[in-house]
């Protein structure tokens, strides 16, 4: 690491307009220059709203607004809300369009499948809570009595506050004790806390998370996060649950003193979160999401060994070793049950229920030699190496490829001239294919060498050699063969971190489409960071930045 | 007290001003067609994600695994429409064969016709008898929605959307292949309307603070507690959801008042479980229970599910709960795992495709004909139960109701390959309908020339009172109407 790195970082840092002052707080024991570049960058605001904030320029600001809990954040957060980890939203409600992700705001569309089902999820969620003693005791923490309201006056404060994550004013909390009333109209006193329960849980504040902010002054458009929303946003950023009480707290005490928590305070409470297990396995399903393999088609004997040797590689590099990023693409070993290792035809793992195996000269490498990710395209029960090559170059490298012309069949293989798959293919290089196939064929190609559940293979379905077609040349990345070479070549390339900050962003922020402004917004949140870029310090940065802490909306 | 707005006859203007919307055809009251009663009429629409195709085993002799060799009445069953004798309703259902979707090339798409790509262009003008274009592929609203509003107007549920298939199996499907009902929203624009998957959230929609006229007054008092509990809660909700709304950007203004109106639409369907003219067929079904698992991949007891809502779809009827609906069984280009139905683990897509390759072992093409006759089956069972429905006169359910079984695709001409004798045609294909509602006749075998196959679904519709059209088809099947 070059001693110039944590100077950049500074100054790259105020540039994007951090608004605290990043010399003044971070003590960084490579930094010896006194780092105190920090031309731009404000004053800290460790102290009341002393010093005006110069607005950011809205070009590095990404868009916002109302955000609807996924079926994933919905169930996170009623286990942490009411102790529920039955994970009754994926009965109840509509299933998220993986875009790839499952959060883009454009798709949420309030549906009656959708209300309904969130008023029978509310009404089960809460039915359950008050029938079981010991959860309703730990979670209300009162025992509520048919006639008197003031157990269930402090649930709906404690609980209100809670679900939705700010506290509610004296009218809202007089509306949700009324409810009670059916505890004296039952003479049954934990009905009043169920039907408070089952209105919470419907509540607009609870199933959206409102992430509208503040005008600033003389800048139409943009807007200020609120101190709850940018702590929620936050929390589900990283955690993919709802705000605990500390994250609370922060905001409540930003709130009282007219300010937005700063840096540090965030910072803090992302690294805080980072550490938490829960993070782990956030970060386990951005990767899934994001490169496919999510659901694999494969018998649960291989699919859950699959996903599990995918997301042991992922922690390991993320988290306990805090490598960058890349290396996930190149690392020389993978982990493996008795089964997997034999399914890839790999040594065995000294413990057969799973270890770390070292790949040795057997040409795979990294995430990409994975069975996971080598599922991408399958199709007509082998592999597809359009549907392959697609996933590298739209999903792995965020390269946009357009959709197919009207007349084209892409149910059926191109053609059928030929036994061998390389020639029944050939249609995709005639000339009026190939500026597009060009651009994406090769790369499945030069994986056509491993089958699509991830095993190795000589032949294709036809009995032909696959070795002259598997060695392909990519222009502007380079020439290799299998997924190992791929993941090496791959890993040098900028692009591939600008997807990775990029498709970061759009997690973040809840947005499938990728416009140009996305890219330029990823290159700016990277700060120039290369191959030594780890993902959780990429994580701990964008949630400084002033994309995560405004919005932009066009206001015309 | 808040104001309730009934959602299909205004607009909400930019100011909270409320318009009326134009007076469209599709919202004229209804006017029965054989002679008005006392009791309503019921119309059901359902899909099946797959062509017909024809089977070649041997590589010579074609077989048809659903359009019957015999016309008229005491049709032949072939392969696939075996369930109707077992249920016993081969009588009751009629079969509309030689149907064909007309196409052109992008651009210059005839009327009710496609576009020459196989997938994305059959379902709309099945379904909504308007012409796909690549961009559009479904471009009006469907005949389940256009009845509910013709002739639902005072049930409890307005409309009921359900779908059997739980999850894509890792086609890569696009959300308009996961649902077939659409209809004009409140801003006067399309919309989709998305499907109920879980058994247990349509028991909770259809039954929930329900209690069948003559029940127990305990019963019925404890059904009315839950209505005015549930009512109370949506009440906070909405009052809450208005607030903030006012707080919003413009654009997620108009998404929480979308949510606003959905809550709203809720609490009237609440307020609504009234008491209409039911026979004693009516009861609370007993609850379904814990849904089938969601398998990834493997399968989500599709069956047990289609069961379920076959049976809740029947007692709808029967209660007078909802009177129009649409039942999804499988995706558009269906991906659902065949293991159960064929003993092998294959798509119904693929199954779909490499069935008909010519000289397939006959092992093969009877496969592809479960698989069509696992939809039929189920079809069936829903026709027998409503037969043996007694209405309040003593006739039977079926007799007021019109049903409608249509598949995918056919089989012939690929018009986008030139490939003949391909399941990527819109040639050749053919449906179910029963019931006799409207005077329909039942248990014959239609074969018309090329009639287009929403002519059928709008026979259905003629049926039970709806007059017009289905989008650009104005023509029903007539032969379903003569003495």
């Amino acid at each position: 690491m070059s001693r110039g790195f944590p100077l950049l970082l500074f100054a790259c840092v105020a540039a994007q307009g951090c608004r605290d002052d990043a010399a003044a707080n971070v003590d960084d024991p490579s930094d010896d220059d006194g780092g105190d570049t920090t031309d731009g960058a404000q004053d800290g605001s460790t102290t009341a709203g002393d010093v005006p904030e110069v607005p950011p320029d809205p070009a590095v600001v990404g868009p916002g607004g109302l955000r609807r809990l996924t079926v994933h954040e919905y169930d996170e957060t009623i286990a942490d809300l009411v102790g529920d980890t039955t994970r009754p939203a994926r009965t109840f409600l509509p299933e998220d369009a993986r875009l790839p992700f499952d959060n883009d705001r454009a798709a949420q569309v309030p549906s009656s499948a959708l209300v309904d089902g969130a008023e029978t999820l509310a009404l089960d969620v809460a039915a359950r809570l008050v029938a079981d003693p010991q959860r309703r005791a730990q979670v209300v923490g009162c025992e509520p009595s048919a006639t008197d309201h003031g157990c269930a006056e402090q649930s709906v404060r404690e609980l209100g506050r809670r679900a939705l994550r700010r506290p509610l004013t004296e009218e809202e909390v007089a509306d949700f004790v009324a409810l009670a009333t059916y505890a004296e109209e039952t003479g049954e006193p934990w009905v009043g806390i169920e039907t408070i329960v089952g209105a919470l849980l419907q509540h607009p504040e609870f199933l959206y998370r409102v992430e509208t902010g503040e005008p600033v002054e003389d800048v139409p458009g943009l807007y200020r996060l609120r101190p709850h929303e940018l702590v929620t946003r936050l929390s589900y950023l990283v955690l993919g649950t709802t705000p605990d009480d500390a994250l609370l707290d922060l905001a409540d005490t930003a709130a009282s003193e007219a300010r937005a928590p700063n840096s540090d305070e965030l910072r803090a409470h992302a690294q805080r979160l980072l550490e938490d297990p829960r993070a782990r396995a956030l970060v386990d399903r951005f990767h899934a999401m994001w490169l496919g393999y999510e659901v694999l088609p494969h018998a649960p004997e291989i699919a859950e060994p699959m996903r599990a040797e995918t997301r042991a590689l992922v922690e390991r590099v993320v988290f306990d070793e805090r490598r960058p990023w890349a290396d996930l693409l190149t690392s020389d070993e993978t982990w493996l049950t008795a089964a997997l290792a034999e399914h890839y035809g790999l040594p065995a793992p000294a413990d057969a229920g799973g270890a770390w195996v070292e790949y040795g000269g057997s040409g795979r490498l990294g995430l990409l030699s994975h069975g996971t990710f080598l599922a991408n395209g399958g199709a007509f029960g082998d592999t597809s190496p359009v549907m392959r090559g697609l996933a590298v170059k739209t999903r792995l490298l965020c390269q946009e490829i357009p959709p197919p012309p009207d007349n084209v069949n892409a149910d059926d293989e191109p053609g059928t001239e030929g036994s061998c798959k390389w020639d029944r293919w050939a249609p995709h290089r005639e000339p009026e294919c190939v500026g597009c196939h060009g651009q994406f064929d090769p790369y499945g190609w030069g994986l056509e060498n491993y089958d699509a559940q991830g095993r190795y293979r000589t032949l294709d379905d036809a009995g032909c050699e696959l070795a002259p077609h598997t060695t392909v040349d990519v222009p502007d990345v380079g020439t290799f063969s299998g997924p190992g070479e791929l993941g090496a070549l791959v890993a040098e390339t900028d692009v591939v971190r600008t997807c990775l900050a990029t498709q970061l962003l759009r997690f973040a922020l809840g947005r499938a489409e990728l416009t140009a402004e996305d890219q330029a917004l990823a290159v700016a949140v990277l700060d120039g960071r290369g191959r030594e870029l780890a993902l959780d310090e990429l994580v701990l940065t964008l949630v400084t930045t002033d994309a995560f802490a405004y919005r932009w909306e066009d206001p015309t | 007290m808040t104001f309730r707005l009934r959602r299909r006859s205004f607009l909400r203007g930019s100011a909270g001003a409320l318009l009326a919307l134009p007076a469209l055809e599709i919202m004229a009251p209804v006017r029965a067609r054989a002679g008005g009663g006392t009791i309503p009429p019921r119309f059901l629409v359902a899909f099946g994600g797959s062509s017909l195709g024809r089977g070649v085993p041997g590589g010579t002799e074609s077989i048809d695994r659903f359009v019957p060799t015999t016309i008229g009445a005491d049709y032949d069953l072939p392969l696939a429409l075996a369930s109707l004798a077992e249920h016993g309703v081969a009588g009751h259902v009629s079969v509309i064969s030689g149907l064909e979707t007309p196409w052109g090339p992008d651009g210059a798409v005839p009327p009710a016709g496609r576009f020459p790509m196989m997938h994305h262009s059959c379902y709309g003008p099945l379904l909504c008898g308007v012409r796909a274009s690549a961009f559009v592929p479904v471009a009006g609203p469907t005949s389940d929605q256009l009845v509910a509003d013709a002739i639902g107007d005072d049930t409890p549920v307005h409309v009921m959307t359900y779908r059997v298939q739980a999850e894509a199996y890792g086609m890569g499907t696009s959300p308009s292949e996961s649902r077939m009902s659409y209809r004009i929203g409140v801003s006067g624009e399309l919309e989709p309307v998305t499907p109920k998957v879980s058994p247990q959230l349509v028991f909770q929609e259809l039954f929930s603070g329900f209690a069948p006229p003559g029940e127990d007054p305990a019963v019925a008092a404890a059904a009315e507690l839950v209505r005015r509990r549930r009512i109370s809660m949506l009440d906070l909700v909405a009052d809450d959801a208005e607030a903030l709304a006012q707080r919003l950007g413009r654009e997620d203004r108009i998404r929480m008042e979308q949510h606003l109106d959905r809550v709203r639409d809720l609490e009237q369907r609440i307020e609504g479980f009234g008491t209409g003219m039911v026979g004693e067929g009516c009861h609370v079904p007993a609850d379904p229970g814990a849904d089938p698992a969601i398998g990834t991949q493997a399968w989500s007891d599709e069956d047990t599910r289609a069961r379920l809502l076959c049976d809740m779809i029947h007692m709808a009827f029967t209660c007078d709960i909802s009177r129009a609906g649409s039942l999804m069984f499988t995706f558009a280009q269906s991906g659902i795992n065949l293991s159960t139905i064929v003993g092998e683990s294959v798509s119904l897509h693929d199954l779909g495709h490499s069935a008909d390759v010519p000289g397939q072992p006959l092992a093969r093409v009877e496969q592809m004909a479960a698989a069509l006759g696992w939809h039929v089956g189920h079809f069936a069972r829903l026709v027998a139960l409503l037969r043996d429905t007694q209405e309040i006169d003593g006739s039977s359910l079926l007799d007021h109701c019109a049903l409608v079984l249509v598949f995918e695709g056919g089989h012939g001409l690929d018009g986008q390959t030139g490939a003949t004798q391909s399941v990527h045609s819109t040639q050749n294909m053919a449906a179910l309908v029963a019931g006799g509602a409207g005077g329909m006749l039942q248990g014959r075998h239609i074969v018309t020339a090329q009639a287009h196959p929403a002519s059928v679904v709008l026979t259905a519709m003629h049926a039970v009172g709806v007059q017009g059209s289905l989008g650009e088809v104005d023509v029903d099947i007539p032969q379903l109407f003569e003495a």
